[in-house]
């Protein structure tokens, strides 16, 4: 990989990486499935996605109120559930939606650390996140089964809610 | 270029047949150790399995610091912690687990505390969360299912929070795991299949699911091999040790199997079903592994299908269409259900275990679906969908 090859993709993996975390905060807020997933972790977790030793990433905070709340790129405390990409490529693989999340789980292109049971939730959510902000063909790639209820007249109609909602917190730093 | 990828692990060295109980000394001795633990349970000891272990140490220069003969069925952190104390307060420096899942998921759990120096197991709960290689630990498995003694994997009951905590961890593979055909034959007629099953459930799951790989296939595919043609002749004939030793053996290579490509849904239901009901983990994977198969069948024909072989033998294999084996694959496995029922009473629904209320199955739908297992399942399920299953599993 080129120096420039690493750059890019760190680049592209920081930015996807916030835009999970800012994607399943706005949606832990307008969503009501996501809102129910976001509702079953343990109140107060910490959630962090990363790439090993110290690449992007994102931590996730479960607030009292059910919802979650984003927290930057990387915490001093050690997370309650951790998602740990072996290497850049396995991450940008996963990002860039060529590897579906279960299969590279199954590959053990992750490290996950913490509650095994809310490493489900955290999928089912990437899975719900990958389901209404991506376009249909690119979402299939990364999950098991598209959801057969999400028309695409629903699925607009709740994009606009979520990034509007994301513009929102982005004015607001919430 | 091919995307394949996997990864294929198990340092556990494998030490089996006639005469296996003795090498243990020469194997601790190996590992350096010398005042071993044994840690077992009332049904291993009053069954004279740990009086036949305990006749291979004298004269060794291996004396056997402690017996810890108390575990129950369900292993506990207080049993755990008991377990970790002893060990400490009697200078032991290795462990054998001698027993059942319980006594040697207990073995590895204590192992942690006893190697960490800590009283804190909820520490080291999860996936990852071990940092270093734990004392030595030789498994010596009197049941044939569970594979525990290739695995990396133990799982304890908070019984403060009515959980069940599971660690995961390649410090958690055993040592050395012992196959010695004394070990299984007193086991009884419906222990010997249920647990027959469990490791039955643990290969078809492995070749069946997405972490499937070429490895992973070929102990999975011994192991139906193995079960099928020797669990009914047990049945028939308990003291068959050949027999009991190849059960063994495929328990073994199908927790190899699995630990390698994990596996499904099966798995997912039969661990809530567990847990909320009681019922046997090997009982739970006889009952709804024809069922998840047939949800699976569309998403994974073809390796269903490949499952005839080892299942049924070449001929049969040979005489079916390529497009009818998956079907044949689940028929045979109902019918090898059916055949354990009518010699041991093995429960062929979950109706008749007497141990489940049909209204306790939404519940286990939604605990099923938030278990570690269903990522690993080919095809996705929802509580409904898993639901689905349990009420065609009920009758």
């Amino acid at each position: 990989m080129t120096a420039l090859s690493r750059q890019l993709k760190t680049l592209y993996v920081a930015v996807m990486m916030r835009v999970v975390g800012w994607g399943l905060r706005a949606m832990s807020q307008v969503d009501p499935v996501l809102r129910a997933e976001a509702a079953g972790f343990a109140e107060g977790m910490f959630i962090e996605m990363t790439v090993v030793p110290d690449g992007p990433g994102m931590v996730l905070e479960r607030l009292p109120s059910g919802k979650l709340a984003y927290r930057g790129s990387r915490i001093d405390r050690r997370p309650d559930l951790s998602v740990r990409f072996k290497h850049l490529d396995l991450a940008f693989a996963v990002l860039s939606f060529s590897e579906s999340t279960p299969t590279a789980f199954a590959r053990a292109r992750m490290v996950v650390d913490g509650d095994i049971g809310a490493g489900i939730r955290l999928v089912r959510c990437l899975y719900r996140l990958e389901a209404l902000l991506l376009p249909k063909f690119i979402a299939r790639r990364g999950m098991k089964r598209y959801p057969a209820d999400l028309s695409l007249g629903k699925k607009l109609a709740m994009n606009l809610r979520i990034y509007g909602r994301m513009a929102a917190d982005l004015v607001t730093r919430s | 270029m091919s995307d394949t990828y996997y990864e294929f692990f198990c340092p556990v060295k494998l030490i089996v047949g006639s005469k296996a109980l003795e090498h243990i000394p020469f194997e601790l001795g190996a590992l350096g150790a010398s005042r071993p633990m044994i840690i077992t349970d009332a049904g291993v000891r009053g069954a004279g399995l740990l009086d036949v272990l305990l006749e291979v140490f004298p004269g060794t220069g291996i004396e056997v610091a402690n017996v810890f003969d108390d575990v129950p069925p369900d292993s506990s952190v207080a049993v755990v912690k008991s377990i970790a104390r002893r060990y400490a307060e009697t200078g032991c420096d290795s462990m054998i687990a001698l027993g059942g899942g319980s006594p040697i998921d207990s073995a590895k759990a204590a192992n942690i505390l006893a190697s960490e120096g800590s009283d804190d197991l909820a520490r080291f709960a999860g996936s990852g969360n071990l940092p270093r290689p734990l004392k030595p630990l030789i498994v010596l498995p009197t049941t044939a299912g569970t594979g525990s003694e290739v695995t990396f994997v133990s799982v304890v009951k908070d019984e403060a929070r009515g959980v069940k905590m599971p660690f995961a961890s390649p410090f958690l593979m055993p040592d050395a795991a012992v196959l010695d055909p004394r070990l299984t034959l007193t086991l009884p007629p419906q222990i010997t299949a249920a647990t027959a099953m469990d490791a039955m459930t643990h290969a078809c799951e492995s070749f069946t699911c997405i972490g499937k790989n070429p490895m992973s296939d070929a102990y999975a595919s011994a192991a139906v091999r193995d079960i099928s043609g020797n669990l009914l002749r047990v049945l028939d004939n308990p003291d068959h040790a050949g027999g009991r030793l190849a059960l063994a053996q495929a328990a073994a290579m199908a927790g190899i199997a699995f630990s390698n490509s994990m596996v499904g849904l099966v798995h997912a239901l039969g661990h809530a079903t567990g847990a909320l009901c009681h019922l046997h983990h090997g009982t739970c994977m006889s009952l709804f592994l024809p069922y998840v198969l047939e949800y699976n069948l569309e998403a994974r024909r073809e390796a269903i299908g490949e499952l005839l072989l080892p299942l049924a033998g070449a001929e049969v294999y040979a005489a079916t269409e390529p497009e009818d084996r998956a079907g044949k694959a689940i028929a045979h496995l109902r019918w090898l259900r059916d055949e354990i029922h009518s010699r041991c009473g093995l429960p062929r629904t979950l109706s008749e275990t007497g141990k489940v209320q049909k209204d306790q199955l939404p519940k286990i739908a939604d605990m099923a679906v938030n278990d570690g297992a269903i990522i690993f399942n080919p095809v996705e399920v929802s509580p409904e969908e898993a639901l689905a299953v349990l009420e065609r599993a009920w009758a």
